[in-house]
């Protein structure tokens, strides 16, 4: 479930063009810092979001510097500075791969391979930061339950990830968290969770895999579900659109807020039309140059 | 499998329908008020108790209207707002002229036509309508809709 979490590149600012991609630069050295140099390959746009959003929240303000990396070696490249914050989403970044590739083996989709890439960065995580990996284990534990119990019900079926993210908010932010801070968090972690159950609709029907749509509306194919249940699940997604405008607007920022805007307010529906529609995935202009054509 | 609902109509009532008696005591300890069975899951609603609030309503042998509502409202608090909507269909279905019910309905699609978001108008301070925002960007030249979603006054 990774990679939803996008902004929408013709209503984003240079600026936080910029700062998104020195944020996902600093979070891929984080993880490298944090856990080791494999689990870099684990990187994602979900934790990059989260650490724009967590930064902006607490008040923890981005230092960016020019630095290389492995990918950019002769030319430097803004780069958020690693600090405290960053070191520990860059080990959430890890925990949560490897907590998904444990899923996916579950499944039956296979993934021992890269599972065990990632085992050594998630025992670094969970030495470092045993608070944060135990709050991805409870969740780990609670969407196990859910499944087992093969639940009908879009809502249910998401609560452990959204609490899950109602968690990392209060772990998080600490003293600052409040509740409409945790509900936004919230509203986010439950539309990753159902986003990423109506794209794999298909993929779910095919393998009887659990999919919470696919028992509740028993359709064979997404465009059916869509054709005979598109108010339902427009109801859905359109109370979490506004879960989230309410938590945003209850939140304290210290920053400029545009770029999580971009996400919130454009990204996320922008991508979850997509999925609706049943458009393929695309992946994110991530170079100026190719802004230039 | 079933189809058109999110949950299953037996899985959340897993007693009979009655549409004479909305809830029988139930079998808990709780205390119970034959005027407003439901006060005491009303009053931990009230206090945020949800868990609670829904032990208690689980009690409840006969599910009527009046169940389906305290149900709904107990998800919506949660969150649940599709559960919420499905649960307070089927008091409506039961008690159709319930103004209650009704309004807490319309309260709920209300609350999803906010949260659609406009196309060209999704901005960061929200709360303005498209016109307030073309108003605004026409002013310092920045109106981009090309009057697909306004006049471009």
């Amino acid at each position: 479930m990774f990679g939803y979490v996008r902004y929408d590149l013709p209503n984003l600012l240079i600026k936080d063009f910029m700062l998104y991609k020195a944020l996902y630069c600093g979070l891929c050295k984080s993880i490298g810092a944090s856990c080791g140099q494999r689990a870099r390959l684990g990187l994602t746009y979900d934790v990059t979001f989260l650490s724009a959003l967590l930064h902006n929240m607490t008040g923890t303000d981005v230092r960016v510097e020019r630095q290389n990396c492995f990918e950019h070696a002769i030319r430097k490249r803004p780069i958020a500075a690693v600090d405290d914050l960053t070191m520990e989403l860059g080990a959430l970044n890890t925990v949560l791969t490897y907590y998904k590739l444990a899923d996916d083996i579950t499944d039956g989709s296979g993934g021992r391979v890269k599972r065990a890439w990632f085992k050594k960065g998630y025992r670094r995580a969970k030495k470092r930061y045993p608070a944060l990996v135990s709050l991805v284990e409870e969740y780990a534990s609670a969407q196990a339950e859910v499944e087992k119990k093969r639940s009908p019900s879009p809502d249910e079926a998401a609560e452990p990830t959204a609490q899950l993210m109602r968690g990392l908010c209060a772990h998080f932010m600490g003293e600052r968290s409040t509740p409409a801070a945790e509900d936004l968090f919230y509203a986010v972690g439950k539309w990753v969770y159902l986003i990423d159950a109506l794209d794999d609709y298909e993929k779910d029907v095919k393998k009887k895999r659990y999919n919470p749509f696919v028992l509740a509306y028993g359709c064979a194919t997404r465009a059916e579900l869509m054709q005979a249940q598109g108010q339902e699940i427009a109801f859905l997604f359109d109370t979490l659109f506004y879960a989230m405008r309410e938590g945003l607007a209850g939140v304290k920022f210290y920053f400029n807020r545009d770029l999580t805007d971009n996400v919130i307010l454009r990204g996320i529906p922008l991508e979850t039309q997509r999925v609706m529609r049943g458009e393929p995935y695309r992946e994110m202009s991530g170079e100026l140059k190719e802004l230039k054509a | 499998m079933n189809k058109g609902h999110a949950m299953s109509e037996d899985d959340v009532p897993e007693g009979g329908m009655s549409a004479s008696r909305e809830g029988t005591m139930p079998e808990g300890e709780a205390a119970y008020d034959a005027q407003d069975p439901f006060g005491e899951v009303r009053g931990c609603l009230e206090r945020g108790e949800l868990q609670r609030a829904q032990e208690l309503l689980e009690q409840f042998g006969e599910r009527g209207a009046e169940w389906y509502f305290v149900q709904a409202k107990i998800f919506r608090a949660k969150k649940w707002y599709s559960e919420s909507r499905r649960c307070l269909k089927r008091a409506l279905a039961e008690s159709p002229e319930n103004e209650t019910y009704r309004k807490e309905y319309n309260d709920l699609i209300f609350l999803a036509e906010k949260g659609k978001i406009k196309k060209q108008h999704a901005r960061a301070d929200m709360g303005a309508t498209a016109q307030e925002c073309c108003a605004e960007a026409a002013c310092t030249g920045l109106c981009t809709c090309l009057g697909e979603s306004c006049d471009g006054s």
